[in-house]
Order: structure tokens, then C-alpha cells, then sequence
């Protein structure tokens, strides 16, 4: 009761005519800077923070919160539209997105895409309402050695479940793995693998890899493309034509209230982030949804899985930093420094010594979901037109922005080079129908995986049993071996059942 | 039907480099010292896994059909290529939009009128976004920087 109490007079906070006018100029730059490949949510609030030095504490943290928020929305418009996500988490979204906006029904996708991050996000803030501090402190119990649990778990299931076939979805997830060995040894500060080179100290840039993975590998593809038509009505890109019908809205509801508990979950531990979110959101769908072998395909409850599931980590993110000053992502320690700047000390005790600031902060974030979703549906007429330029105008466009995108992300030209070879990388696996998304995602996944599980080893002096020993990890550890095993004894069973059968006849 | 084609070089490929990460990862950074695991530990797994499985893939790939490649995949990359050496002589935005310009005129045989709208509208976007809003300092070309000095 005193908590809803606190929240309606953090109401009063952001509904202010001022706060108001941050937030929704924070969701309104936040999906143009989500958008925009090569950017990302990190680079978006560190670039913002500057605009809102000269606001007081509470109007600039609710405007880098809006813009965070929002980042999320917009990352997922070129993913699904053009295939080159905006940011790390609509890596996802794209492998239904896209396949949705190539058969005629983009719109469908922005839509179901905004309604899914809605939800999220919405579940998670009132997780974060309610239990945000407990949720913070148990996510603490979350030390290297359940995260090397959960990040193995979450690393076998990737090749076996992205794809046709199990044999490449591997060997994909493995070159991910590799590239990401690439750089500095995070445990020891040491370098590795640089051959001598001063880019390759620093490891392989993610963003001009995504961009040329996802985004030049399709412009070489769309070669074969150029003078074939669309399969599909342009006319029929229409607002009208993109609302989602009741049966379909009751297809999202599920998955996305499902991804949106896990997203949340995973979005307070310390370090795993809206992509983990995104990713275990999208493989929970797969492995559990009612349809989930056909996820890929192009698939409305694929778009929203991924969706809620980045949304509400980004909200469940909200918990360790406020509660225990930790934050849960690079964008976090951005939006911790904010805070810190502002003179606002974030730990157990800012509930108690600034409640005005925290409850505002909480409830502007209600605020920002909302703005963001009617800013989100008012742009989708304009965003699905995009699909009715033609193929052949595409390509020298999509080159533009992926030179543009990747040379941003570090100013340099080394990150074209990047995008390049990658981008050729990526067409020869696609070409050879190796799928691309598990190398991308185990690229971001794996130094956190290794980090944890060296550490780990390093505690228990080097025994793999800490990982049985732990009941967090045991579980997960559990569950890995269920999902390896599960389906060659499902296999067995079925052919002694099969046998049996035959021999009674 | 040619059972050597690129279908089995790939994988072949991701055999060998697999292995050259875990020869390279134990040889030079180590697997394990005093009971725990050093910076080779990592990639030798990793190596070690990716040569084995693509071993598999290589034995799975002999019977598949070998895929299409055409001359126009390597157009895109040749442009790109060539719109970094003209960033590096004209600048980052006069290279992207003369690239663009070409294209559409040259290769896809719009008339002067679309392609140079297309362009005005494309870098003008990208110009905005990038180098006007975000300050994203791009090469200002060999030229440029002559003149200037």
C-alpha cells in the first residue's frame, strides 16, 4: 500500500509539464537513435548526456531513462525492416521480423514488434514497483559460478535451435565463440590473438560485424534480387493493412507475457543484459510456445517473444541500479554516472534519502512506455513505406548506411573493413545455408561466458563439480543436460515403442 | 558432379582455422598453471570443438550440390572498396555520394534527375543524422586537408 502511495507521488513528479516534456522528447530521440545502425542504446545516452546537463537532476535522468527505454523500441524498426539491426538485442527480432516484412506484412511486424515492447516493458516496471529491491538482492546470488551455469545453457541451446540443421547451427555458434577470443584476455588483462596488429588489441568491433553480417551480406544477396519483383503488393502497405486482428493479438499475448517474467529476471543479474534477455526470451518461445518449430519462419510470436523479452530486461535492469548502485550494462554504468554527476548516490539507501527522485524516476517510466508506444504506432505509416522503394534503389541506400554505421562506431575505417569481410563472410554462410544469427549472439555472449567460467574454475581451484555443488547452478546445469539429452532418449523411447508395436502385430 | 566445391572447402576451412586457434592458444598462451585455467584454456576448447564439428560438416556436405555464385556479388564490395579510397582523396560524404550517384545513373540506368534526387535525399539524411546531430568526425579527404593547410 505504501509503496503504490509513493508511486502515485512519484506520478505527481513525472507528470510534471516539464518531466513530461522530457520524457516524451527522450522516447522520441530514443527511437531515432535506436534505429540508426551503429549507434546502439550505449553510444545513444552517452550521447545524449550532455543535453541534459543543463536540467535539474530529475528531468535529465527521466529523459536518459525515456531514451534508453525507447532505444529498445527502435532498435528493432531496422532489423525488421532492412535486417540490419539497430542494436545488439534486435538481432532476434529480425529472424522473424524480417521474414514477416519480406512477405508482404511489415507493418504487422512494427505493430505486433511496438505492442510486444510495450508489454515487456510495462511487466517489467511493475516488477520493478513491486519487488525491485528483493529482485536486485537475489539477483546478487548470481556470482560467476551461476552465470557460467546459465551462460552454458544458454550457449548449447543456440546452434541446436536457430536453423535446419544442428551440424552448422554449431559450427556457426563456434566461429562466434572464436572472434570473440580475439582482443584482450578480460580475466588476466593480457593479449591474445592480436598477431601483432594495434585493431586487433582491442578485439573485433561488434557493431561494424552485425552491420556486415546482417546488413552487406543482404546487399550482396539482393544482387540476385535486383530485377525480380517483390513478392508481394506494395499497395498493401497501409496503417489499416499493419493492425494486428484479435487472433492475432491473442497469438502475442502468451509469449509475451511468458518473455516478459524471464526478461525481467534476467535483466537483474548483474551483467547479462537485454540481449541474454532477448535471446533466452526467443528460445524459451521455440522450445516451449505452441508453434515454436515454425519460429524463423516468420513467425508474429517470434517478434514478440524477443521483443518483450528485451523490453522488460531493460526495465528489470532498473533494479540493481537503483537498489544496489550496480549496474547491469554498459548502458547502465552511463546511466549510473548520470546519476552519480547529479550528486544522487544510488544504493539501498536512495529509496529512503531521495524518494522524490527515485518514485519519479519509476514512474516516469510508465510515462516514457506509453509515449513511446503512440510515438512508435504514429511513425509505422511512414516506416513501412520504406518496403515500396525498389529493390534496385535499396542497394546503393543500405551500402550508404552500413559505411555510415560502421565507421561511426569507432571513427574509424578499420570498422568498414570489418563490415566488409564480414559482410562477405556472412553471404558465403548464408549462401552455404549456415545460419548467422548464433554466430553473432555467441560472439556477444561468449567473453561474459568465459569470464565467469575461468572464475569459477579459479574459485573452486580448478574443480568442475562447483558447477554441480551450487543448487542455482545445478539447476541450470540440470536443465543443460535435459535439453542435450532429451531428444535423443525421446528418440529411443519412440523406437523401442515402435518395435514393441511391431512385434505385438 | 564436382564433390570439391565450396560447400566442403568452408567447412574445411573452419576445420583448419579451429585447429591453428588451439595449436596457437596452448603453444603460446598457455592451458593451465598452478590448477587453474590461463588465457589459452578458452580457445583451445573453442578450436578444438569448431575442427571437430566441421570435420562433420565436411562428411555431410560430399553429397550436397555445390551453390551459385555470380560476378554482380562482387560489385558491392568492389564499390565499397572503392568508396573508402575515395573518402580517402575527396572526403567520407562527396565518395558516398558520388558512389551513389553512379550507381543509380550508371549501373541501374536511372535517369539524372531520380538518381540525383535519390542521392540529395540519401546523404542528405546520413549528413544530418551523423555528422550534423551526433558529430561523428569523418575523414575530410587528402584534398581537403591540402587546401586547407
Amino acid at each position: 500500500m505504501e509503496t503504490l502511495q509513493l508511486l502515485f507521488q512519484g506520478f505527481g513528479t513525472a507528470l510534471s509539464l516539464q518531466n513530461f516534456l522530457a520524457a516524451a522528447a527522450g522516447a522520441f530521440l530514443g527511437i531515432l537513435v535506436g534505429a540508426m545502425p551503429g549507434i546502439g542504446s550505449l553510444a545513444g545516452v552517452a550521447l545524449l548526456l550532455p543535453l541534459t546537463f543543463s536540467f535539474n537532476p530529475i528531468t535529465g535522468i527521466i529523459m536518459l531513462s525515456a531514451v534508453y527505454y525507447a532505444n529498445m523500441y527502435g532498435g528493432s524498426y531496422s532489423a525488421i525492416l532492412l535486417n540490419i539491426p539497430g542494436d545488439t538485442p534486435a538481432v532476434m527480432t529480425g529472424l522473424d521480423g524480417h521474414p514477416l516484412a519480406k512477405q508482404g506484412k511489415p507493418g504487422t511486424a512494427l505493430f505486433t514488434s511496438n505492442i510486444a515492447s510495450f508489454i515487456g516493458g510495462t511487466v517489467g516496471i511493475v516488477i520493478l514497483t513491486m519487488i525491485g529491491p528483493w529482485l536486485a538482492r537475489f539477483g546478487l546470488n548470481f556470482g560467476p559460478v551461476e552465470m557460467a551455469a546459465l551462460l552454458l545453457f544458454a550457449m548449447t541451446s543456440l546452434g541446436w535451435l536457430l536453423g535446419d540443421n544442428p551440424t552448422k547451427g554449431i559450427v556457426s555458434t563456434l566461429i562466434g565463440i572464436l572472434l570473440a577470443t580475439i582482443g584482450f584476455d578480460t580475466v588476466v588483462g593480457t593479449p591474445r590473438f592480436d598477431f601483432g596488429s594495434i585493431y586487433l588489441l582491442g578485439g573485433i568491433p561488434f557493431i561494424p560485424l552485425v552491420i556486415g553480417i546482417f546488413g552487406f551480406s543482404q546487399v550482396i544477396e539482393m544482387m540476385e534480387l535486383r530485377n525480380k519483383p517483390r513478392g508481394f503488393d506494395t499497395n498493401k502497405l497501409t496503417l489499416k493493412e499493419s493492425l494486428l486482428s484479435k487472433s492475432e493479438f491473442r497469438r502475442i499475448l502468451a509469449p509475451s507475457l511468458r518473455s516478459s517474467l524471464l526478461g525481467t529476471f534476467i535483466g537483474v543479474l548483474p551483467g547479462a543484459g537485454a540481449t541474454t534477455g532477448a535471446f533466452l526470451s526467443y528460445m524459451q518461445e521455440k522450445r516451449f510456445g505452441k508453434q515454436g518449430n515454425l519460429l524463423g519462419t516468420g513467425r508474429i510470436e517470434g517478434v514478440a517473444a524477443a521483443e518483450a523479452g528485451n523490453n522488460s530486461a531493460a526495465a528489470g535492469a532498473f533494479a540493481p541500479l537503483l537498489s544496489l548502485g550496480i549496474p547491469g550494462s554498459g548502458t547502465g554504468a552511463v546511466l549510473l554516472g548520470g546519476l552519480l554527476m547529479y550528486g544522487l548516490n544510488p544504493g539501498p539507501l536512495l529509496f529512503q534519502s531521495q524518494p522524490e527522485f527515485t518514485w519519479g524516476l519509476i514512474a516516469s517510466l510508465y510515462v516514457a512506455n506509453l509515449i513511446t508506444l503512440i510515438v512508435a504506432i504514429m511513425i509505422i505509416p511512414w516506416l513501412i513505406k520504406i518496403l515500396k522503394v525498389p529493390v534496385k534503389v535499396m542497394i546503393p541506400v543500405i551500402t550508404v548506411i552500413c559505411v555510415m554505421g560502421s565507421y561511426s562506431a569507432n571513427n574509424s575505417l578499420y570498422g568498414i573493413a570489418i563490415m566488409l569481410l564480414s559482410g562477405v563472410g556472412g553471404f558465403l554462410l548464408k549462401k552455404h545455408d549456415y545460419p548467422i544469427a548464433p554466430l553473432l549472439l555467441a560472439f556477444v555472449l561468449a567473453p561474459t561466458l568465459e569470464r565467469n567460467f575461468r572464475q569459477a574454475l579459479q574459485i573452486s581451484d580448478g574443480s568442475i563439480w562447483i558447477l554441480f555443488q551450487r543448487p542455482i547452478s545445478a539447476v541450470l546445469i540440470g536443465l543443460l543436460l535435459l535439453t542435450l539429452f532429451s531428444p535423443l532418449v525421446l528418440r529411443i523411447v519412440g523406437r523401442k515403442n515402435i518395435t514393441s508395436k511391431g512385434e505385438r502385430v | 558432379m564436382n564433390r570439391m566445391n565450396t560447400r566442403v572447402l568452408l567447412p574445411g576451412a573452419t576445420a583448419l582455422l579451429g585447429l591453428f586457434w588451439a595449436v596457437v592458444g596452448v603453444a603460446q598462451y598457455g592451458w593451465w598453471v598452478d590448477g587453474r585455467p590461463t588465457s589459452g584454456f578458452f580457445p583451445v576448447i573453442v578450436g578444438v570443438l569448431l575442427a571437430a564439428v566441421s570435420i562433420l560438416a565436411v562428411v555431410n556436405e560430399f553429397r550436397n550440390e555445390r551453390p551459385l555464385f555470380a560476378v554482380s556479388h562482387l560489385y558491392p564490395v568492389l564499390a565499397a572498396v572503392g568508396v573508402v579510397l575515395g573518402a580517402l582523396l575527396i572526403g567520407f560524404f562527396p565518395a558516398l555520394a558520388l558512389y551513389t550517384f553512379l550507381w543509380l545513373k550508371l549501373y541501374e540506368r536511372y535517369d539524372t534527375r531520380f538518381s540525383l534526387l535519390t542521392t540529395a535525399v540519401t546523404i542528405g539524411a546520413m549528413y544530418g543524422v551523423f555528422s550534423l546531430w551526433l558529430r561523428v568526425p569523418f575523414p575530410r579527404g587528402l584534398i581537403i586537408d591540402l587546401v586547407v593547410r
